[in-house]
């Protein structure tokens, strides 16, 4: 698992530009035949015994567009995902072609809120011309991420990575007789885009999702609730979008009978991604299990020890009969 | 109806301050056809006089201004943008989105007043645009911008002749050409009067400046009593019962107080109960071109008669014509009451 | 221009686009199609082609922005609140048209006299006017424009030399486009859908693509222009008489590339003259039909408009006709090649 951590870490997929990851995922699930439609969401189909159940995990990382080259070469962007003005001063991103720029602000008077239309991307050209040779209009760019390996931890990975490795290695290995898809979603930091349209494709009657979710571990964490490091993966219950009670149950007793010490979570805030994939599904229960995380702005803390564990309970659970 | 017929020429006819001519001449020519002799003078101002016979009569004067208010073109940007400015009493925040006509250098142009695009309006921004940061949008880059208008041509909104239900009407430029209409349609009916004092009827300039010409009328004519007929704010949506606000669509208004001779109002008032309609009084406003004449000498002898309008300064002024063609009644009613020495009143 | 006159001088605030679907209607009589509806509001048109060939949407929206009655004051005057988004700076003195007899009204503000300091400097919001239509107590409002008529900017559509002036142009461009579009011979099945509710959050897409299950969706639309005074260059979204606008990304939707390309190839071959749009801002119905019926991949083609959700807008006429090129030499190479992959 860490290895498949460490090497997703190393290819930026900002959303709409998730190909390369892409095709890495393929390589890591051979033997396993992975479909890809044009959107760029692969599935690994598994046929077998109803129900039809539909596992997914969102691939793409946040990223800015580039909606303008000026004249003496500056790139002008928009945030493309929920990303704040400060958390990118100063930050150095990443295009799909490999060409770096550095995030500025134009001077901004005491009192002035920074806003994106003030802010700019300095990739080293020195005039437009040189710049189209390096950018084009409209392409993304990510945050890149070398993460380092401390025992069980892994520290500076981006927590985009965790749910799709997870996903990797349960496909890969997977041979129930259940009926499942295994879908490796696009523009995910957009509002679940890549996984809607998988949703309208497979029609499936269950839904599970693999997700991070924040963990609470950290010195004087203004949330109560109990999510650390270590303790398992953690099973999201009830709070915005609906999970279902048998199937939640089910997922706890298969946790146990395996041995697997599971955390329990209420998701609070509102994602429009879920109430977005909800909408697609037609009364169909969804359930969701997580990593806990620990994010400072764009790079993240996780136990790998979480992430195996979380890989193992999802290869159980697939095993079992979810719904009547 | 007459009077909404004479309403529409009058209001069809662009005449921003300072540039009266064309309303002017028409109020000239229809007076003409109407029987009365008319001249203008070196100001602009429009005159028109119906004679008595009797000998040695005294002069009542009624005037009305023409000249309405609009914008003045200022600069231009780059991209053929013109930059403007208020020239006589426009709201800067009625400006985003109307229609405009820029008079240039050989005829007229249609234009319209920008706003910024949706992704850049700020929602919850309670302040409005800054009149230094609108614009025209003629569709025309610089070079043609250039050739058609200039720095000082003015600007006025585009004509609307709007019948709502009944007889309200909403057009451009109510203040004062409602005025006009009323000259026009009061000197119809005198025509048809014996009457025992000299009448001269004035469409004036340049009211909304400060009534330069309505002071050139009383100084040249020197009358024994002028009248100016104009136009006063009526109550509108949320703003009834309100005391700058007068009563709408229903009696004119009649201003009172120590600057108009009481023993004036008083004869307008019985001329109004002769003919079974009203006036209701409202305290001394200012801000008509009676100021003007009082201070050219004609002291008390002044009287200002207005009509409730709704959105005033807007290209949607609006008007019950009711109450128009009721303030006619009565001045004719008034006017044929005069004797040829108005003791009564002077 | 008569049709795209008629089309923008039609009434149809989401949820009252019914004079509007008339005149689509009998447009499309005269080329001899029957219309195609369904519950919510929709029209369609299909002109079938040849079995194996792509089928192709051409979506464009009926409605405009525009406000209902929602309310009636004592003195006769209409209360209403805004249906779609328009920024309170425009509505002082302005003209409308209310109903379906389109009476007449006007939007009159405080004369400038009456104002105090704070006043004259503040932006006058919506609920503090009313539309006057001149009815003299609130029996004759309520007779003459009951509760939920629909009320519309009355603007008159002109031509002022290369550039037409009126209302509506978001998305009565679109539509008109589509008009002129199906009258061309291809092999592919063509289906015009033209969806209600897109001002208020897109609301007929969702069963427009679920009916007909395109195999690309062609999104007309019209969108802002930008190449005005206090606009920086970075923030206009497009420029008027840099021909049609082609989308790469909005909020709603991330073209795909593959399609994109392929479109502006098409441009490019064709020789027609084309803009990106250059901001990331707002939303159309692909980006609500693109997760349909197992993924549909949407292309956006827009007319650039200056002042769109206003009473006046501006269109260059050679966008117009650019956009009807583009579109027609779009749906002729996928007749030819096929669609991407």
């Amino acid at each position: 698992m860490k290895e498949t951590i460490e090497k997703l870490n190393k290819i930026i997929a900002p959303s709409g530009f998730e190909d390369n990851l892409g095709k890495e995922l393929i390589e890591i699930l051979k033997p396993m035949v992975a479909d890809t439609d044009f959107m760029g969401n692969i599935t690994v189909s598994h046929r077998g015994k109803a129900p039809k159940i539909l596992v997914l995990a969102h691939i793409d990382d946040d990223s800015i567009v580039v909606n303008h080259i000026e004249k003496d070469g500056f790139l002008r962007f928009y945030p493309a995902s929920n990303i704040k003005e400060q958390q990118l001063i100063g930050r150095e991103v990443v295009f799909p072609n490999g060409t770096v720029g550095l995030v500025g602000a134009e001077e901004v008077t005491e009192g002035t809120v920074l806003s994106f239309d003030k802010m700019f991307i300095d990739i080293g050209a020195e005039d437009k011309k040189t710049a189209q040779k390096m950018v084009s209009i409209g392409d993304h760019a990510a945050i890149k991420h070398t993460p380092s390996v401390v025992g069980d931890r892994i520290i500076g990975t981006n927590s985009c990575k965790i749910p799709s490795s997870i996903l990797a290695h349960v496909a890969k290995e997977f041979d129930g007789a259940t009926d499942v898809t295994f879908a490796f979603c696009v523009q995910g930091r957009l509002g679940a885009r890549g996984a809607s349209a998988v949703i309208t494709r497979e029609n499936p009657d269950l839904l599970i999702t693999i997700e991070t979710i924040f963990a609470t571990d950290t010195p004087n964490c203004p949330n109560k609730a109990k999510l650390n490091l270590d303790e398992g993966p953690v099973l999201v219950v009830g709070a915005v979008t609906p999970t279902d009670k048998h199937v939640n149950a089910i997922i706890e007793e298969t946790a146990e009978s395996a041995g697997i010490k599971i955390q329990k979570a209420v998701k609070t805030h509102y994602d429009i991604g879920d109430a977005r994939m909800n909408s697609m599904l037609s009364a169909v229960p969804m359930a969701t299990i997580a990593v806990p995380c620990r994010n400072y702005q764009f790079s993240s803390v996780i136990s790998s020890n979480d992430a195996v564990l979380a890989a193992k309970l999802l290869s159980k659970i697939l095993r079992k009969k979810l719904i009547k | 109806m007459e009077i909404k017929q004479t309403l529409k020429s009058l209001v069809s006819i662009h005449s921003i301050t300072c540039k009266e001519e064309d309303v002017a001449e028409k109020f000239m020519q229809m007076m003409k056809e109407i029987g009365f002799e008319t001249w203008k003078d070196q100001i602009g101002n429009g005159y028109t006089k119906l004679k008595t016979p009797k000998t040695g009569a005294k002069t009542i004067m009624l005037t009305a201004h023409g000249d309405e208010s609009g914008l003045v073109v200022t600069g231009f940007t780059d991209e053929g943008f013109v930059r403007i400015a208020d020239w006589s009493g426009i709201d800067f925040k009625i400006l985003p989105g109307s229609e405009v006509v820029l008079h240039g250098k050989k005829c007229n142009y249609p234009g319209v007043i920008g706003i910024l695009p949706p992704h850049l309006q700020k929602p919850g921004d309670k302040k409005a645009i800054p009149e230094s940061k609108l614009y025209i949008d003629m569709g025309t880059d610089l070079k043609e911008t250039k050739n058609r208008v200039d720095i000082g041509d003015h600007v006025t909104f585009r004509r609307r002749f709007t019948e709502l239900l009944g007889d309200r009407i909403a057009t451009n430029a109510l203040d004062d050409k409602l005025g006009v209409t009323v000259l026009v349609e009061l000197g119809k009916k005198l025509m048809k009067r014996k009457l025992d004092v000299n009448v001269i009827l004035v469409c004036t300039t340049r009211e909304e400046i400060g009534a330069d010409g309505a002071k050139r009328a009383a100084l040249e004519i020197g009358p024994d009593l002028a009248i100016a007929v104009d136009t006063c704010p009526g109550e509108q949506f949320g703003l009834s019962g309100s005391p700058d606000f007068e009563p709408f669509a229903k009696d004119p208004v009649l201003e009172i107080g120590p600057m108009v001779a009481e023993k004036t109002n008083k004869a307008l008032e019985d001329a109004a109960k002769r003919v079974n309609l009203s006036f209701k009084r409202t305290t001394w406003w200012g801000g008509t071109e009676a100021d003007q004449m009082w201070m050219a000498g004609l002291g008390t002898n002044v009287g200002v008669i207005t009509i409730p309008i709704r959105y005033l300064h807007q290209p949607v002024e609006m008007v019950d014509l009711a109450t128009a063609e009721n303030t006619v009644s009565i001045l004719d009613e008034f006017v044929a009451w005069l004797d040829s020495d108005m003791k009564e009143i002077l | 221009m008569e049709l795209l006159k008629k089309l923008c001088d039609a009434s149809g605030p989401p949820g009252y686009e019914e004079e509007v679907r008339q005149v689509i209607i009998e447009h499309f009589k005269g080329l001899g199609f029957e219309p195609i509806t369904d519950h919510t509001g929709n029209l369609f048109f299909v002109k079938e082609g040849k079995p194996g060939k792509p089928r192709i949407m051409l979506d464009a929206h009926l409605d405009e922005v525009g406000f209902e009655v929602i309310g009636h004051s004592g003195d006769g005057d209409l209360r209403v609140k805004s249906i779609g988004g328009i920024d309170d700076r425009v509505l002082g003195a302005k003209h409308v048209l209310v109903g379906s007899k389109k009476l007449k009204g006007v939007l009159g503000m405080k004369a400038p006299h009456n104002q105090d300091h704070n006043e004259y400097y503040a932006v006058v919001p919506l609920k503090a006017l009313a539309v006057d239509i001149g009815a003299k107590d609130k029996a004759e409002a309520e007779k003459n424009a009951p509760l939920g008529t629909h009320v519309v900017f009355d603007t008159v559509t002109e031509e002022w030399g290369d550039v037409i002036k009126g209302k509506s142009f978001d998305d009565r461009a679109g539509c008109w486009v589509i008009c002129k579009a199906m009258e061309m011979t291809t092999d592919c099945t063509l289906i015009a859908s033209f969806t209600f509710g897109e001002e208020l959050g897109m609301l007929g897409a969702k069963f427009s693509a679920r009916r007909f299950a395109p195999d690309i969706m062609i999104s007309l639309e019209g969108t802002s222009a930008g190449d005005m005074p206090e606009v920086p260059e970075h923030q206009q979204c497009s420029k008027m008489h840099g021909g049609p606008v082609i989308t790469f990304e909005d909020k709603s939707i991330i073209i795909p590339r593959a399609y994109r390309e392929m479109l502006e190839d098409t441009a490019k071959k064709s020789k027609i003259e084309y803009q990106y749009k250059g901001t990331v801002t707002g939303g159309t119905n692909a980006g609500r039909m693109q997760f349909e019926t197992g993924g549909i991949p949407c292309v956006v083609i827009a007319a650039p408009c200056r002042y769109i959700h206003s009473p006046v807008s501006l269109v260059a006429k050679k966008d117009l006709t650019g956009m009807i090129e583009l579109t027609k030499a779009f749906i002729t190479r996928i007749d030819k090649e096929g669609l991407p992959q």
